[in-house]
């Protein structure tokens, strides 16, 4: 059995380990973004959730452990090196995977070859907080060379209901204060933002890990959040994730007003060609945002999903990202301007609001 | 008339239905404060509900808040609107304004539902 390069692995306590994976390590692709490359992106997250979570599956542990004299070998590992950029979005993700991972089995999962990462992903991982999820809470307490002066990443929050809604409100705040200094973040973007947070914290806990779904993957019942701002282009963007059952799947149980079932009868039949499993997914989440989580039974319920859309039109100048399953839908300017299927799911939901703060206007 | 201010005597952050959905949530608004403060209203004394001040209004609070006050409290939407009074003074704020008078209709027309049905 030929034995590949040997990788250099960090883990809990800063331990340091040589080791040689029997097989190549899977390469995380350059870019690993929603928007600019959604599919080897997903697909890349899909084979590590399998990875991070087969080992506690087993009950094994990640790495053999030590002995004198002799070289720990691994199956595979999947290698971060090659990735030039990585999105606020899919840095939560990837955290989110890890942290499932340690919440799950108690011990932190490793990561290889760190001191050869990319600066700039390195970066936004580090202010993520990601590293603490691998167990390198002492990195954090190091100063890290700034790359990218006018990009912030916020420390990721992970919640199960909507009680840190005060520490959203904060976060969002700050990312106004780096985009513009001199001024307060508007109540005008603040409060629709913070109210659609807080019904997507509510929807998670309502909806999301529902006892009735046979899940894939074990889960914790969580929500992550963060925030991200460039300040050279005044853009903020804040994003929840959680790894429930997701829109699609709940919503097509759900029982649906005549209108509810027409529109999705109408979306349906206009997909033509494919047979992957999500064909159906965008218009799951697009039904669900038009017309919520409507049940006859309880018609008081489920408008939280339209006004996480609401945001964006109170908001102006910004748009809504919803990823859930394999389905991908983009609100913009008050219409759906994106609705398709991705070959892989990112299993969950993620939901994106990104804004372009109005420029200031100077006093006369 | 007398005022509750939201922002100041219930949270900042009034948020989800029930208790599993956070502490502030719109069932303990509406039962411990809401409630016992309309029942001091009268018309000529009417209870100002201020939005006012409050970082967030979702959905599931306002219509849990509001809409319960019909269909779990007992009131009619008649009877709420000569005791009590919703405001919000900057415009950021009347979006939630709307959707509060949109949930109390919502629950007036179940409750008449439910009766013919």
């Amino acid at each position: 059995m030929r034995l590949h390069r040997p990788a250099s692995l960090v883990f809990t306590g800063d331990q340091i380990r040589r080791v040689k994976s029997r097989r190549e390590p899977a390469l995380a692709p350059e870019i690993m973004c929603f928007d600019r490359n959604p599919d080897a992106t997903l697909d890349l997250l899909n084979r590590l959730r399998r990875r991070l979570l087969v080992s506690i599956r087993r009950g094994s542990s990640w790495l053999p452990d030590e002995r004198p004299g002799a070289e720990a070998q691994i199956p595979i590992y999947i290698d971060f090196r090659p990735i030039r950029f990585i999105s606020t979005a899919a840095a939560l993700v990837l955290a989110a995977e890890y942290d499932r991972a340690l919440q799950l089995s108690g011990q932190p999962s490793p990561v290889f070859d760190l001191p050869e990462w990319n600066p700039g992903v390195f970066e936004t991982l580090f202010q993520l907080g990601f590293f603490a999820t691998v167990g390198l809470a002492k990195l954090e307490e190091e100063e890290q060379a700034v790359v990218n002066e006018d990009l912030m990443t916020l420390r990721f929050l992970s919640g199960s209901n909507a009680a840190a809604m005060k520490q959203a409100d904060e976060m969002l705040l700050e990312l106004g204060r780096f985009i513009d200094p001199e001024r307060e973040l508007p109540d005008e973007i603040a409060i629709p933002l913070n109210s659609a947070l807080s019904e997507a914290m509510i929807n998670v806990k309502a909806h999301a890990y529902t006892s009735g779904h046979k899940f894939q993957f074990r889960h914790v019942r969580r929500w992550w959040l963060t925030g991200s701002a460039d300040r050279a282009n005044r853009v903020l963007s804040i994003v929840i994730y959680d790894q429930g059952a997701t829109i699609p799947v709940t919503y097509a149980h759900l029982p649906k007003h005549e209108a509810v079932k027409k529109f999705m009868k109408d979306g349906l039949a206009a997909i033509t060609g494919g047979r992957s499993p999500y064909l159906s997914d965008a218009v799951h989440i697009e039904a669900a945002m038009k017309y919520g989580n409507s049940q006859t039974e309880l018609p008081n319920r489920g408008k939280g999903l339209p006004q996480m859309q609401d945001a964006i039109d109170a908001v102006k100048n910004g748009h809504l990202l919803v990823l859930s399953r394999g389905g991908r839908y983009l609100y913009r300017d008050g219409k759906v301007v994106e609705r398709k299927t991705h070959a892989h799911s990112i299993g969950g939901t993620l939901i994106e609001w990104t804004v372009r703060l109005p420029q200031p206007v100077e006093a006369i | 008339m007398s005022d509750l201010v939201i922002a100041s005597d219930y949270s900042l952050y009034p948020a989800g239905r029930f208790d599993k959905d956070g502490p502030d949530n719109g069932t303990r608004f509406r039962t411990k404060l809401l409630v016992p403060r309309l029942r001091l209203a009268t018309p000529d004394d009417k209870l100002r509900v201020i939005l006012d001040g409050c970082r967030s209004f979702g959905s599931s609070f306002l219509e849990e808040a509001f809409g319960g006050l019909i269909t779990d409290e007992g009131y009619t939407a008649q009877q709420l609107a000569q005791i009590m009074e919703i405001v919000a003074e900057r415009p950021v704020y009347l979006p939630y304004k709307r959707m509060i008078g949109k949930y109390l209709v919502e629950a007036t027309t179940r409750g008449a539902l439910r009766q013919t049905a």
